[in-house]
């Protein structure tokens, strides 16, 4: 024995110090827990809440996933975890859970995806940024009563105008496939196209929506709202196209304006393929765009008013403004503002007080509260206490 | 097992004293530099708030707190983790080389041994990976005294503290020093998996000399593929059929083929083709 001292001792600190490291880290791992507690209201109203939010504060950063019972730290994720992971976004992980084999392949982008209780359609568009090549559509349609899938590619009809086409919302129609997609010009500016894609005849017609008028030097763009996470049945399609022509170089001397030649907001009817402007100045536009929701045929549109927020109502098929609800926040004067989310006809507001995050659920038509609660960053230490949540998006 | 533990020791013995100067360079630089680093870091500081009439808070803005992940990015720390790093990776080949270049026939006495041969390739494994983890195991004793020198040399509002736990965050360090016990396993076994395969590379030469050095090159390409094999099919060929999880297990299952294969070819070399 008296010969192996050396290896005997090495091995024995390397295996105390190694084992006395994760024993420490295992007990003092930073799990963060962010908490709901319910003020009042139904619990239902939180059962499938996601919200994803950042804990920061002194160069430190956690990506949290909080949901009813359990903290995600995204950032502080184990190698295994992290390589094992498929996808954090819940609408992608419900499909893979229900249509496990159907969704093989099919890359993490749900513009491409819808579901409903028949289908479950693919379309992407391949070829891109390849001009040697032509661009086809990728299609995969399963029915789910037989769970047969169909898969077929089309050309993309028109392709040579665009290097890079892009799809936006997928939607199935009586046994059709409208695919919305944003062309981006192989000339300067883009086309919001919206493709029709006849399953029994395998055939693709095509229309533009809308094109973006040509600049010479300026900027055009179009923002569509697509909500990330939804592969849901939806019959319009809200987008905002806007363009600006920069002033002539020999008029900069007078550091001219750039000139606006365009900025509207456009509703888009998925179904019968009708386009209608919104007429509203830009003060009634509150947040933008990216803020206001679609519920049924009501477009809701947030806006900030001093005792809260207001969100005004505008009935797409009869063109009219509906009643204005007002939702009012406490929050602490920071530097930012409380986080709103419309989403299926209600409102989610996350404020700021006093170190803790009021969370309110209201109804949208009735401006009644569905739930009030508060976000609680439990056992937080002491280096943390300064650190701040910071909420960046909300799916239920 | 007696006489493998024995080889273990005798391979553990021969390089222990180059071992100790490693360990002796580590401590030394490291405390070194954690001391000149805390103490030209207050300097500053003095400096920036007597001479140049910043405030406290001023000088944090500018130039940032005093912690162990500043000193963790200088030389002085990394500059031993990285001469132990490259010293063990010659080791890997010394390992091999010295018994057949060292004085006598020394090759020859190791493999007329009473023993079976593949004892002596699993023994110079397993002293490597003895080596690696021991230095990783100084280290984890350096990092809290290091973070405990610096809350003695800095005053308290200049300084940030941080547990041991969160160098497994930090970027370069978590590869080092992983979140879990899991995750430590994880890549300390696909490092064993490499050394095996060098090792194996090492025996082609050994047993085929110039011819073997194309063997071994080409072994050893073989091996990635075979490891790299359900990644490569996954994106090459079947465009992204598998979940996250499945590849996961399945790099598992090829990654325990490599070691095995380069366990089973390192034996087979070893008995019936090795040179001396």
């Amino acid at each position: 024995m008296k010969r192996y001292w050396k290896i005997i001792t090495l091995s024995v600190i390397t295996v105390l110090v190694i084992g006395a490291f994760y024993i420490n880290s295992s007990l003092a791992a930073e799990n963060i827990v962010v908490g709901i507690e319910k003020v009042s209201g139904n619990e239902k109203e939180i059962e499938n809440i996601r919200i994803n939010g950042d804990l920061s504060g002194n160069d430190i950063h956690h990506s949290l996933l909080i949901s009813k019972d359990k903290t995600i730290n995204l950032s502080n994720q184990s190698l295994i975890e992290e390589l094992t992971r498929t996808s954090t976004v819940p609408a992608y992980n419900q499909l893979k859970e229900k249509y496990s084999h159907f969704m093989r392949g099919k890359s993490y982008l749900e513009n491409s995806l819808y579901a409903d209780e028949n289908f479950v359609v693919y379309v992407n568009v391949e070829g891109n940024g390849n001009v040697s090549k032509n661009m086809y559509f990728e299609i995969e349609v399963l029915d789910v009563k037989t769970d047969k899938t169909t898969s077929m590619e089309l050309d993309v009809p028109n392709d040579d105008n665009y290097h890079w086409v892009e799809v936006m919302e997928v939607q199935s129609i009586n046994n059709e496939i409208k695919v919305i997609a944003r062309g981006f010009r192989t000339e300067s500016g883009e086309d919001l196209n919206v493709y029709t894609i006849d399953l029994d005849k395998k055939a693709v017609s095509d229309e533009t929506i809308y094109g973006s008028p040509k600049i010479e030097n300026g900027w055009s763009d179009i923002r569509v709202v697509d909500e990330y996470y939804s592969v849901e049945p939806k019959k319009y399609l809200l987008f905002q196209v806007y363009a600006h022509e920069e002033p002539a170089y020999e008029d900069a001397v007078e550091m001219g304006e750039p000139k606006i030649i365009e900025d509207e907001i456009m509703v888009y009817n998925i179904e019968t393929n009708q386009l209608k402007k919104l007429e509203m100045s830009p003060e009634e536009r509150g947040y933008g765009i990216d803020s206001f929701a679609i519920n049924d045929t009501t477009i809701y549109i947030p806006n900030q008013s001093p005792n809260g927020i207001e969100v005004n109502q505008y009935n797409i098929e009869n063109d009219s403004w509906g009643e204005k609800q007002i939702f009012k926040v406490e929050h602490e004067k920071g530097e930012h503002a409380p986080f709103i989310e419309l989403q299926n006809g209600k409102i989610y507001i996350i404020s700021s007080v006093d170190g803790k995050y009021p969370l309110a659920i209201s109804d949208l038509n009735t401006g009644q509260s569905l739930y009030e609660g508060t976000l609680v960053v439990k056992n937080q230490k002491k280096e943390q206490q300064d650190y701040k949540l910071y909420i960046y998006e909300i799916n239920n | 097992m007696n006489r493998f533990l024995k080889l273990v020791n005798f391979e553990f013995s021969r390089f222990f004293k180059l071992y100790l100067v490693l360990v002796g360079i580590t401590v030394l630089c490291q405390m070194v530099g954690v001391i000149f680093e805390a103490r030209r870091y207050v300097g500053r500081a003095n400096k920036a708030i007597y001479e140049d009439l910043l405030s406290k808070s001023d000088f944090i803005s500018q130039y940032g707190t005093m912690s162990f992940f500043r000193f963790s990015e200088t030389l002085w720390f990394l500059g031993p983790i990285m001469l132990a790093g490259v010293t063990l990776l010659i080791y890997v080949f010394f390992i091999w080389y010295r018994d057949w270049f060292g004085k006598n026939t020394f090759s020859y006495r190791l493999l007329v041994l009473p023993t079976a041969r593949l004892n002596i390739y699993l023994a110079k494994a397993t002293t490597v990976l003895l080596f690696v983890l021991g230095l990783i195991a100084l280290q984890l004793l350096l990092v809290p005294a290091e973070m405990q020198i610096i809350k003695w040399l800095v005053p308290d509002e200049l300084r940030t503290d941080f547990s041991i736990a969160t160098i497994s965050n930090h970027y370069y360090l978590g590869v080092l020093f992983p979140m879990t016990i899991a995750d430590f396993i994880l890549i300390y076994g696909v490092g064993i998996v490499a050394v095996c395969v060098v090792f194996t590379g090492i025996l082609f030469e050994r047993s085929y000399r110039l011819k073997g050095i194309f063997l071994g090159i080409l072994y050893a390409a073989v091996s990635i593929l075979v490891f790299f094999a359900p990644i490569l099919v996954n994106e090459l060929i079947l465009r992204n059929y598998f979940y996250a999880n499945e590849l996961f297990y399945m790099e598992l299952g090829t990654c325990l083929l490599t070691l095995a294969g380069a366990i089973w070819i390192g034996n087979y070399l070893m008995n019936k083709k090795i040179r001396v």
